[in-house]
């Protein structure tokens, strides 16, 4: 299905764009610069907090108020073990506005949830349940494709399974615990991803934390972008690899540092490095842009580096067939040496995997970490995949799985384009199902995440310290369960607080309320995809 | 199920009102006292406005001292162009 190039560019300077010759699609990505005064009153705002804090710790010190967190009597001749601004600012920023973290939810997070209410008599230091569940939009979960649902073929799959294999196999993959739908699974995704083989593991971090240290060691480079994800960090910090950093997305700048890091070689001994690895991922989770594959293909190519790309977000969400970043840049997948993935956000389980070439598979399946000591997958979650795989391929005989593709990318486009023309600032890629709107402030967080939930709406804002100390955000998840009308509410519910608490901050588009867009071009821009 | 805010267009002071209300929560959210319990708001509202009132009261006591000052050094007596 051809892709209609729809979006239109706003020639800013400080948007970047991809030349429109190499590929047969637009790709837009903007980043819109934080207006000044925003940026001012939000470090104001830290301020005043800040000193209201040191304020409350003296005293909670002096015993004026009672202590409510875990605190160290701090015994004589002992070095204090809390003084970290992280634990500062837990106490006196986060706990604060606590309410609108972690809410507990209690049905299943589909397009709709219903949320638990909360009620605290002490500022958020204790909770108690009011009882009643708040059903709203879920704008939160990462459910690309919608297969997060309690009914349906999946589910019925699943319930299959565990009549069949039990729940658990209680050995880890070298012991007795390979099950003949583990080599399923396997097979599967290997031609799902057009590559020659792939090993699945039960969970998505370790699978990037303790895969790393079987590719990479001591005397080799690892070049990590700046806004990787913890596993991917943590992994690269277990493997005693040399790690360097490069600007994100900045293709010129990972040049620079490949160009060094030859020419110097190792730190103190000058001698050549044994290896280098580039990790990327193919969607951002924070901010929502693509990383630039072809242009880093091309530089791996030519300083004869390995390329590892973490699909977490991208595979089955991104691309014309659903097969990620690989499908949506069209190069050819055994460019890249390591593809690696999660199941937990485009097929609705839990879960790991990784691919490639058969011999880096097998050297992973004798050398992981995690193959040797966690026990296999279980039954209903690899199920589960495997059903939804086989929609999403089509091999069940319906189109159901391209129509969710296809709803999906409706969705986004439709309403990525109306925030953006309502004068917020969203960051990202225009395909990209990740949507972050910036607030900026830090009161905002608490008051955009407690409205939105009034009107019906429950999305996740998030601050320091997942994002950078002034740039806090509203991160909405579309998913192709959700229907026209879901994100039309959505919208008004937007347009509203953004009107209520003013988060309209965007210099390059005039600031319109809802009922000022004009309806059919969007209308007919959503209905000529379907 | 969903519900979104209705508008009141029934008496006439409604929309200043809530003009108001949204002037007054855009308050509270850029000066971060939303988050705030209310002795803190308190407190903060009257640091500020004791810095705002000294600031004033130092203007209102010592700029007319400090303009009379200026200009009395800076322009030319007539009486003295004429004697000499």
């Amino acid at each position: 299905m051809n892709k209609s190039s729809s979006s239109s560019s706003s020639s800013n300077s400080k948007s970047k764009f991809i030349s429109e010759n190499v590929f047969k699609f637009q790709n837009h990505e903007e980043f819109e610069e934080t207006p000044t005064w925003a940026a001012v009153v939000t470090v104001l705002g830290y301020a005043i907090l800040s000193a209201l804090g040191w304020l409350r710790d003296f005293l909670r010190h002096i015993g004026f108020e009672e202590k409510k967190t875990a605190y160290d009597p701090n015994p004589k001749d002992f070095v204090p073990l809390y003084q970290s601004y992280e634990c500062f600012y837990t106490r006196n920023l986060y706990t604060r506005i606590r309410d609108v973290f972690n809410q507990p939810i209690a049905s299943v997070a589909g397009a709709e949830v219903h949320v638990m209410e909360r009620l605290s008599d002490d500022y958020n230091w204790t909770f108690k349940f009011s009882g009643k569940k708040i059903p709203s939009i879920n704008l939160g979960s990462y459910n690309y494709l919608g297969f997060a649902e309690n009914q349906g073929p999946c589910s019925e799959e699943a319930i299959k399974s565990i009549e069949k294999y039990g729940l658990t196999t209680c050995s880890t993959r070298h012991e007795l615990g390979t099950q003949q739908y583990m080599k399923e699974l396997e097979s599967l995704m290997a031609e799902y991803l057009n590559v020659e083989d792939c090993i699945a593991f039960g969970m998505g971090f370790a699978t990037n934390a303790l895969n790393i240290p079987t590719l990479a060691g001591k005397g080799d480079l690892i070049l990590s972008d700046k806004l990787n994800h913890v596993s991917l960090i943590l992994g690269a910090r277990l493997s005693g690899a040399t790690i360097r950093t490069f600007d994100h997305n900045d293709v010129k700048d990972l040049e620079l540092q490949l160009h060094d890091a030859i020419i110097h070689g190792q730190p103190r001994t000058c001698r050549p490095w044994k290896k280098i690895l580039i990790i990327v991922e193919g969607v951002y989770s924070m901010e929502g842009s693509l990383c630039r594959l072809p242009e880093i293909i091309a530089i791996k190519k030519k300083y004869k580096a390995y390329l590892y790309v973490d699909e977490a977000h991208s595979i089955g969400a991104i691309g014309p067939r659903g097969r990620g970043v690989v499908d949506y840049w069209k190069v050819d997948p055994n460019d890249i040496d390591i593809h690696m993935g999660t199941f937990t956000k485009s097929f609705g389980s839990a879960g790991g995997y990784i691919a490639g070439k058969k011999t880096l598979i097998d050297h992973i399946r004798i050398y992981s970490h995690s193959a040797c000591y966690s026990s296999s997958m279980s039954a209903p979650v690899v199920l589960q995949i495997i059903s939804a795989l086989n929609i999403i391929m089509g091999r069940d005989g319906t189109n159901n799985g391209q129509k969710r593709i296809q709803q999906l990318a409706c969705n986004v486009r439709y309403f990525r384009r109306q925030l953006f023309d309502m004068g917020f600032i969203v960051y990202g890629n225009d395909n990209s199902p990740v949507v972050p709107v910036m607030i900026y402030m830090p009161a905002k967080i608490a008051a955009v995440n407690r409205e939105m939930l009034k009107r019906g709406c429950a999305v996740v804002t998030v601050g320091f310290p997942a994002t950078h100390l002034t740039e806090s955000r509203v991160r909405f998840c579309l998913s192709a369960g959700h229907t026209k009308e879901m994100l039309d509410h959505a919208l008004r519910a937007m347009d509203e607080v953004g009107h209520l608490v003013s988060l309209r901050y965007s210099k390059q588009n005039p600031h319109l309320r809802w009922h000022d867009l004009n309806r059919a071009d969007y209308d007919k821009e959503y209905l000529s995809l379907n | 199920m969903y519900k979104t805010k209705q508008q009141r267009q029934s008496a006439w002071y409604y929309p200043l009102l809530e003009v108001i209300q949204s002037y007054y929560m855009q308050f509270l959210l850029a000066s971060t006292l939303y988050v705030m319990e209310p002795w803190e708001r308190i407190l903060v509202l009257s640091i500020f406005f004791l810095i705002i009132s000294l600031v004033t009261y130092s203007a209102f006591i010592y700029i007319p001292f400090h303009i009379h000052n200026i200009l009395q050094a800076t322009t030319p007596i007539i009486t003295d162009i004429f004697k000499h």
